[in-house]
């Protein structure tokens, strides 16, 4: 979360962004380096007599001293609902940048994302957008060039396990029976095999994979690989879960089914999801938010609310409001596609 | 003998002519797939007798398979005695050399120093001529069966570690960022992703590994022993008793063929999701 | 006809081919050279060989010949024995032996009329005699003759037989096998050849011969020629014989003279500090005043043979007449 901060001291006015730690101090701030940021369609609050004069943050080149902690926090009482501390995950400002033919180029640029408890958000994008990398930076397979990430609340430099993460591929372990493959996440905890078999045991019915237990992944259908993959994911049960295009490998069909499918079992975990997927509607059907991302650099190009109404349903795909907002993505999705070319 | 039992639809299959598939259907199933081998084989015999019996060549210089045979069924407890020696040696070495071999390939493949610092001395246990070595290991090591499983072992080490060292670092790396994702710490994604995936290595390791190990006794064989079907050749030799020469050789190469299948059979039933996803993939090809 | 079938044919066809082609394969041009298979590296054992190819003997006898080891001293009764050598240097008991299993070889001279083969103790185990060796371990290179020849010095000297000694075999490393004390004594080892190996590593040795423990005397080297050669070119062997008698008889007068030919004609094989005592100790072996050197002794044949089949390492049926001649002797 970026709150615009804007002071005014002799010099002028000045604005600034600032990341907010809920809990700890603030950790930087800095001075706006976006050009406009009333084009962010945020107003900046203004600081003024709020801020008594001393304080931990303090103006780079200049003597005004400000306690931005205590201003801010009085401001997000009164900021839009979108601005809450504790969201669970939190990627602020994260760049990315990596190393190829000796070149360092940026994968991701600025990112900035939130996901509240129990919600549902997606990240949509062009392909080669840094969306898998952003989720591995997530999961804590790769640490941000810079920026913060947030977990929880707080700064999780150590973040492997922490949340779950489910990949494009099912990546089930061929020497595991169905049944072994879906404890793996328990039983890397330590918990016990028996104990864990009995868990997942009492979920195989819900995830269509009654019978297959001590069957081997290669007897499986595609479909039931990426269930058998999901409910390997949920079972070690972390608020959390990360899904990169785990539908991708599906035909329609059976993709609409498993969408339905998964909704139901969301509103029943009230877990907090972010699904990274490049079918547009996939991921105006499933979630509350959607991000749009450019492409590379990978960077947030829209914010979009999903405001159709929960439970969801298959008909609402053809909605008029639910083609409104595909319209409106495909339009951005395309702009940045021209802007590529 | 040559109609396929599936009717395969021309439509399918236009631009691709039909595989010559002349040992197919019916005959196939009836003789089992083993038919053509052991014809190759009594042919090959008969050509050897034939020769022999036609130009009336000494049995000294090149016994007859018929000969070769007789000598297997009348000499059959001497045979016996000495193939259990040479067997003994083959399965304790290649024990050792699996021990060994496993423990350092999980090293190598563990630490980067400790594969710059052994991998060399692997490969260079390879190149040691045996026939050099083995004289060495007599005076080093002493007569009996030491040196013999010393030599064995010799031999059967590399193609153990290289092929595990091969297998345990063909992990995938999705599979190993997945643990870690899940919390994993590096034993446990070693042992329950590098491990399992290193063993179809292993087992091809296994097998080439068995089969230098038979060849490896004999050589052990030749300097210094007092049993053993090498230490037979050797002493049947200068008798010019060639036929029992020959009959050790047989007997060596059916318990050699016998433990190279053993060892399949083991994999078999180690591991057996990955011969079920070979045989799923080939039927699949197949259609 | 199936292609399978037809491939069967076609490799069938191809297999009786080559069975019909190839026949008989040992034919050789008469005026290539003679192929002499020596019994080991080139030793004092050959320097009459040598110093009748050096110094032109054989070619004084129109002929030529080739001296090389093959590369498995083993087979050298095969390759004579198949017409692929034309001679060869071998051993009187295996000459016997390969007459037993039908090996056309004869014996056309004797090289070394007494034995070479011995048992060696070093002079620090205090083994003075074959009785000495009881309850101790013997080292031999896995060549069965060894045998025999060990038990019938063991029970010439009232011991029981080979049964109270440990028989190792140690390859035909015999020396290392003997330094290193894994065994306490050697048999196999010449007195011409070992014996000084050890003594020059500084293991100072006694030495027991077997002709001195109830072994009969008998030929260590003879020089053997197939059946074949002997109808077919009888003449040849005799001129042979010639130009070798002469080389030995050049040797006797001045063994190293003959060692210094046997430098300049091999290399790396020979060890100067082990032929040249080598040599000095054959000498008087190859001395003709009694009798001319390489005619063998019917007597010494006859025992040796009886001797053999005595141990029960020989078939009964082969007979000692038919395994040597004297026929290509010159001096006869």
């Amino acid at each position: 979360m970026r709150l615009w901060i804007s002071t005014e001291n002799l010099r002028g006015v000045y604005y600034y962004s600032v990341n907010i730690n809920g809990v700890r101090s603030l950790r930087s701030w800095e001075k706006a380096s976006h050009p406009n940021p009333l084009s962010e369609g945020r107003a900046p609050v203004k600081l003024g007599a709020l801020c008594p004069r001393s304080g931990r943050g303090r103006e780079k080149n200049g003597s005004i001293k400000i306690n931005v902690r205590s201003a801010v926090k009085r401001v997000a009482a009164d900021a839009p609902a979108e601005v809450l501390e504790d969201a669970k995950v939190r990627v602020a400002g994260v760049s990315k940048y990596m190393l190829q033919h000796g070149q360092q180029f940026a994968v991701l640029q600025d990112v900035d994302l939130y996901a509240n408890a129990g919600e549902f958000v997606s990240l949509i994008g062009p392909s080669g957008c840094g969306k898998s990398t952003l989720l591995n930076i997530i999961a804590g397979l790769d640490q941000p060039s810079s920026g913060t990430l947030y977990l929880n609340g707080r700064c999780a430099e150590q973040r492997l396990g922490t949340v779950g993460y489910m990949q494009q591929k099912d990546l089930l372990l061929p020497w595991r029976s169905v049944l072994d493959n879906v404890i793996l996440g328990l039983e890397l905890r330590g918990v016990s095999r028996r104990f864990a078999r009995t868990r997942a045991l009492a979920l195989m019915e819900q995830f269509g994979l009654k019978g297959f237990e001590t069957a081997y992944p290669y007897t499986l259908s595609g479909g039931m690989r990426q269930r058998a993959a999901f409910l390997r994911t949920i079972l070690p049960e972390q608020e959390v879960f990360l899904l990169d295009e785990p539908f991708g490998a599906l035909d329609a069909l059976n993709r609409a089914q498993i969408h339905e499918w998964l909704l139901g079992l969301w509103e029943t975990l009230h877990k907090t999801i972010v699904l990274v997927t490049h079918d547009v509607d996939e991921a105006i059907f499933l979630s509350d938010r959607l991000y749009v991302m450019t492409a590379r650099p990978g960077r947030v190009q829209l914010v979009q609310v999903i405001d159709l109404p929960r439970p969801r349903r298959l008909e609402m795909v053809t909605s008029a409001h639910f083609v409104a907002l595909k319209a409106r993505l495909l339009a951005a999705l395309r702009q940045e596609r021209a802007a590529d070319l | 003998m040559r109609t396929p039992d599936r009717a395969t639809p021309v439509a399918e299959q236009p631009a691709m002519a039909p595989p010559a598939a002349p040992y197919t259907g019916r005959l196939r199933r009836l003789t089992g797939s083993w038919v053509p081998a052991a014809l190759i084989v009594l042919m090959l015999l008969g050509v050897w007798e034939g020769y022999v019996r036609l130009w009336a060549v000494p049995k000294w210089l090149l016994p007859a398979p018929s000969l070769i045979a007789m000598t297997l069924v009348v000499s059959w407890e001497l045979l016996l005695d000495h193939t259990l020696v040479t067997l003994l040696e083959v399965v304790v070495g290649f024990g050792l050399s699996l021990l060994g071999g496993v423990a350092l390939a999980c090293g190598i493949a563990a630490s980067r120093t400790l594969e710059r610092a052994l991998y060399p001395f692997v490969i260079a246990s390879q190149m040691v001529p045996i026939i050099v070595i083995a004289p060495l290991l007599l005076i080093w090591v002493g007569y009996g069966l030491t040196p013999k499983v010393i030599v064995v072992a010799l031999t059967a080490f590399f193609p153990i570690v290289v092929n595990m060292v091969d297998g345990l670092k063909s992990v995938d790396p999705d599979a190993v960022n997945l643990l870690r994702t899940m919390g994993a710490r590096r034993w446990q994604i070693f042992v329950k992703v590098q491990v399992p995936t290193s063993l179809p290595f292993l087992f091809s390791g296994l097998r080439v590994a068995m089969a230098v190990s038979v060849i490896g006794a004999v050589i052990g064989e030749w300097m210094g022993s007092s049993q053993g079907l090498g230490y037979l050749m050797i002493r049947s030799k200068p008798q010019f008793l060639t036929e029992r020469v020959f009959a050790a050789i047989v007997v060596l190469s059916a318990m050699g063929v016998a433990l190279f299948v053993l060892v399949g059979v083991i994999e078999k039933l180690a591991i057996p999701w990955w011969h079920n996803e070979q045989r799923q993939r080939s039927l699949s090809q197949e259609e | 006809m199936s292609q399978y079938t037809r491939t069967f044919t076609i490799l069938y066809s191809l297999f009786v081919l080559i069975l019909l082609v190839s026949g008989r394969h040992h034919a050789y041009a008469q005026n290539a050279a003679l192929k002499l298979a020596l019994d080991w590296y080139p030793n004092a054992n050959h320097l009459g060989l040598f110093i009748a190819q050096e110094k032109g003997y054989f070619r004084q006898e129109n002929i030529e010949v080739m001296l090389y080891t093959p590369v498995d001293p083993s087979t050298v009764l095969q390759t004579v024995g198949s017409g692929t050598d034309d001679f060869g240097i071998s051993y009187q008991p295996d000459v016997l032996l390969a007459r037993a299993q039908a090996v056309p070889v004869v014996s056309v001279a004797g090289l070394v009329p007494h034995p070479l083969n011995s048992v060696i103790a070093l002079k620090s185990s205090g083994i003075t005699r074959p009785r000495d060796l009881v309850g101790k371990k013997v080292g031999y290179p896995a060549i069965p003759t060894n045998e025999p020849l060990l038990g019938t010095m063991l029970k010439t000297d009232g011991a029981r037989g080979l049964q109270d000694v440990e028989l190792v075999n140690v390859g035909f490393d015999l020396v290392p096998a003997l330094i290193s004390r894994r065994v306490d004594a050697v048999v196999g080892a010449y007195w011409t050849h070992e014996s000084i190996m050890l003594e020059n590593q500084g293991h100072p040795v006694h030495i027991m011969r077997m002709e001195e423990w109830g072994v009969p005397d008998y030929y260590e080297l003879v020089l053997v020629t197939n059946e074949n050669t002997i109808k077919s070119k009888p003449e040849v062997i005799t001129r042979f014989l010639r130009a070798v008698r002469r080389g030995y008889e050049d040797a006797a007068q001045d063994p190293q003279a003959g060692v210094d030919i046997l430098l300049k004609g091999t290399k790396a094989e020979v060890d100067e500090k082990i032929e040249r005592p080598g040599a000095k100790l054959l000498a008087p072996l190859w001395k003709t005043d009694k009798t001319p050197f390489g005619l063998q002794d019917a007597a010494k044949w006859e025992s040796f043979t009886r001797w053999l089949q005595a141990s029960g390492l020989l078939a009964s049926h082969v007979k000692a007449a038919d395994a040597f001649t004297n026929r290509f002797h010159s001096g006869n």
